[in-house]
């Protein structure tokens, strides 16, 4: 049962992780690329670090991967927001409207 | 001023010291001392610019709120993952980007960042910038924006705003 559920955590974050590399390749442009990383990432990491959890059981390393996990959900969105900041103040071009509008750029 | 500042530095240095002792999980004396020393330099050297005390109800009376918070944003986060990895493994790429503008109800700068942080992390929205009049957010998909003011998170915020 332990094991079944480890592997289902490290299989469904793996998973996510693919979602946000091929999300980054597909979208468009900065802001859409960064939704791809900050939402898939979040959830992609927090579920490995859960398996990983589980699999230390209780003890001083479960903690800390408790710690990092927090951490990479605060700096994870902090930092996206850094660089939608950043682009949006230097006037990186942006898309907007539906897709077909801009299919083939 | 000198005694306010006093009392900022020391709890610093407590924070910091119980961090140092959580992340290195080591009761040995030297490794103590080591870490009181580089707590107390840190505290002196950075009491400006690090972590800033500010006068705020008891954290006991919100805690029951922060509680709800954390699992509301979780619940989000779950729902935002589903729904941005449908949108990029569907073959037609279903997305209408734009960034609009929302008002801002939020009063304090504590709630202001974490409802900054809870809009990046929830579906679909992306927090470009934040201040005390709007916000402005990027939205990946145009439905999308119509929900933003319905998130439970803000609610939540609204409310612990109002404790004191």
């Amino acid at each position: 049962m332990r094991e079944f559920l480890i592997l289902f955590f490290l299989l469904a974050g793996v998973f996510f992780f693919t979602v946000s590399t091929i999300g980054l390749l597909r979208l468009p442009d900065v802001y859409c690329r960064l939704h791809a990383n900050t939402k898939t990432d979040t959830l992609g990491i927090g579920l490995i670090f859960l398996s990983l959890i589980i699999y230390e059981g209780l003890s001083p390393v479960s903690v800390k991967l408790g710690i990092i996990g927090i951490f990479t959900w605060i700096t994870n969105a902090t930092s996206s927001h850094l660089v939608a900041r950043a682009s949006y103040y230097t006037d990186v071009k942006y898309f907007r409207g539906k897709r077909k509008d801009y299919d083939h750029s | 001023m000198w005694q306010e500042r006093k009392r900022e530095i020391i709890c610093k240095i407590i924070v910091l010291f119980f961090f140092w002792l959580l992340i290195s999980w080591d009761l040995d004396w030297s490794n103590l001392l080591l870490g009181f020393f580089f707590s107390t330099v840190i505290s002196f050297v950075m009491s400006k610019e690090l972590l800033r005390a500010d006068e705020s109800p008891p954290l006991l009376l919100r805690s029951h709120l922060l509680v709800n918070f954390v699992f509301a944003l979780i619940w989000e986060v779950i729902k935002a993952n589903l729904l941005v990895a449908r949108i990029i493994l569907d073959p037609k790429l279903p997305i209408s980007p734009n960034i609009i503008e929302i008002p801002q109800k939020l009063k304090l700068p504590v709630t202001q960042a974490l409802w900054g942080n809870s809009i990046t992390l929830t579906p679909g929205t992306l927090t470009v910038d934040i201040s005390d009049e709007r916000i402005l957010v990027h939205i990946i998909d145009e439905e999308i924006g119509k929900r933003i003011q319905q998130n439970p998170v803000q609610k939540i915020l609204l409310k612990m705003e109002k404790v004191n």
